[in-house]
């Protein structure tokens, strides 16, 4: 695997593509956040914790998380139909289930905290950047939490592991991994993987995400503090 | 040990302090026996105990709390009354000053359907269980003027150490001003400016919230939009800052 291999988009093997991330942009969930990777953009709202509705799906003694993850019908190149897919089903669950083992729920307990993912713009690796994004809107509705959730993809393109794999990449490498993890210790949430990798590319392919996460952790960090920051800095420079 | 005195904007997941400190409210204690933040806030250490002043979130009931909610129901022997976020809360019949009611009386005469109400928190419970009251001075149905929302983590910014910023608002709009504790802000006021006014305090009280000094910085809004009526209040700001010391 040589550090030299070019993908199609110029990027090499460990380059993930622009990322760009933004908080509460959304007046009337408790919590939003925008993500973007590249091409693929996906906006999260967070809102709760709430009392569910309805009432037999609460729990006595701690919320529960509902999560939706959706398409845009315009977000692929040809329409999507807007019925939820066997796939977006699936999503929702493992995007809940990346969720509840970091989220303290014990603390709301009879209400829900329900989580949509609205993928805008497609193009590849849209279940990551969803988590990213949900990350970011559940910190920002004020949702005690062990840590950020941070998430990547590592792809295999004609033998070489390559990081934050995009539709085409997808669509024509050998395997697909995603891959969140928490931001601090590490502890993997999310783990699927599509296509196949021997054991020494599944090792190396972990090694990369992890590196990758760490940084993704590092941006997510500072979009969050931005907005508080801006302000302090504006009245700041007003007293001054 | 460190000790800072500056409140830190912290994140989920963030290191707050690593020693032998007792946990306070938002932290939990890691593997690694470091304190870590759980929520976004601001990291604040008073003597051994570390904790985090939540920016965001929803209301969580304390017994003693003040709380504005809406009635949307009626159970046997109370009322149900919506508080924002958390499950119901509970007014029984017997906990109106009027005492126990008479089967005979329909209550929603008392307290109909859609009224807010000032309520007190009785009983609250880990399993978000709610009991209120209204008996006692300032409880009761909302009757007049207009029910305001502020962000519930907010409040205690807006109330001001000790009251000093409601205060400052009541006796400087001449009007009777309630918070409840889940973000609600009854203001007892016909005068339309008076009430836009609080709606615009309320939002820098949001925006600003984590920057320190924003007690001054609201007061001396008062006055300036009070000054734009075109009273001149220059003494009057220079008294209460003094009172204020």
């Amino acid at each position: 695997m040589s550090k030299e291999f070019v993908r199609k988009d110029g990027r090499g093997p460990l380059d993930l593509r622009p990322v760009t991330m933004e908080v509460g942009l959304l007046s009337n969930a408790d919590g939003s956040a925008l993500v973007a990777f590249g091409n693929t953009r996906v906006i999260a709202a967070v809102f709760g914790p709430r009392e569910v509705h309805p009432k037999h799906l609460a729990q006595p003694d701690r919320a529960i998380i509902r999560c939706a993850y959706r398409m845009a019908p315009f977000s692929t190149h040809t329409r999507k139909s807007p019925a939820p897919t066997r796939r977006e089903i699936e999503l929702s669950k493992v995007i809940r289930e990346a969720f509840e083992s970091v989220v303290f729920l014990e603390k709301y307990p009879k209400t829900t905290i329900d989580v949509f993912v609205e993928v805008i713009q497609a193009d590849g690796s849209t279940r990551v950047t969803g988590i990213n994004a949900v990350s970011l809107a559940l910190a920002d509705a004020g949702i005690p939490m062990e840590d950020l959730v941070a998430a990547v993809s590592v792809g295999k393109i004609d033998g070489h592991l390559v990081l934050d794999v995009d539709f085409y990449e997808d669509e024509h490498g050998d395997a697909d991994l995603p891959v969140a993890m928490t931001g601090r210790e590490k502890k993997v949430t999310l783990l699927q993987l599509n296509g196949r990798l021997t054991l020494e590319e599944f090792k190396k392919a972990m090694e990369m995400a992890k590196e990758a996460c760490a940084r993704i952790y590092d941006m997510q960090k500072e979009a969050l503090r931005r907005k508080y920051v801006e302000v302090e800095a504006e009245i700041l420079g007003e007293s001054r | 040990m460190s000790t800072s005195n500056k409140r830190q904007l912290v994140l989920p997941g963030e290191m707050i302090a690593s020693g032998d400190y007792t946990l306070g409210k938002n932290v939990y204690r890691g593997g690694d026996n470091n304190v870590y933040s759980s929520i976004l806030g601001l990291a604040e250490i008073k003597g051994n105990t570390v904790d985090v002043i939540p920016l965001r979130g929803t209301y969580i009931p304390k017994a003693g709390d003040i709380v504005i909610g809406t009635v949307v129901d009626v159970v046997v022997g109370a009322w149900v009354v919506k508080l924002d976020g958390i499950p119901t809360a509970l007014l029984p019949f017997g906990n109106t000053p009027l005492g126990k009611i008479s089967p005979k009386i329909n209550p929603l005469v008392i307290l109909d359907v859609g009224d807010y109400v000032v309520a007190k928190v009785v009983t609250a419970s880990r399993s978000l269980n709610t009991v209120l009251t209204i008996r006692g001075a300032n409880l009761g149905k909302v009757t007049h003027g207009v029910v305001l929302k502020i962000e519930p983590k907010k409040v205690p910014r807006f109330i001001g150490k000790r009251g000093s910023l409601v205060n400052v608002l009541m006796k400087e709009l001449k009007c009777k001003i309630i918070v409840g504790q889940n973000g609600y802000v009854w203001v007892q006021t016909d005068k339309r400016e008076d009430i836009a006014l609080i709606e615009k305090i309320i939002r820098k009280v949001e925006r600003e919230s984590h920057v320190s000094g924003l007690t001054d910085r609201v007061i001396q809004m008062i006055f300036v939009e009070k000054s734009k009526e075109g009273k001149g209040e220059g003494e009057n700001e220079q008294r209460v800052r003094e009172e204020r010391r």
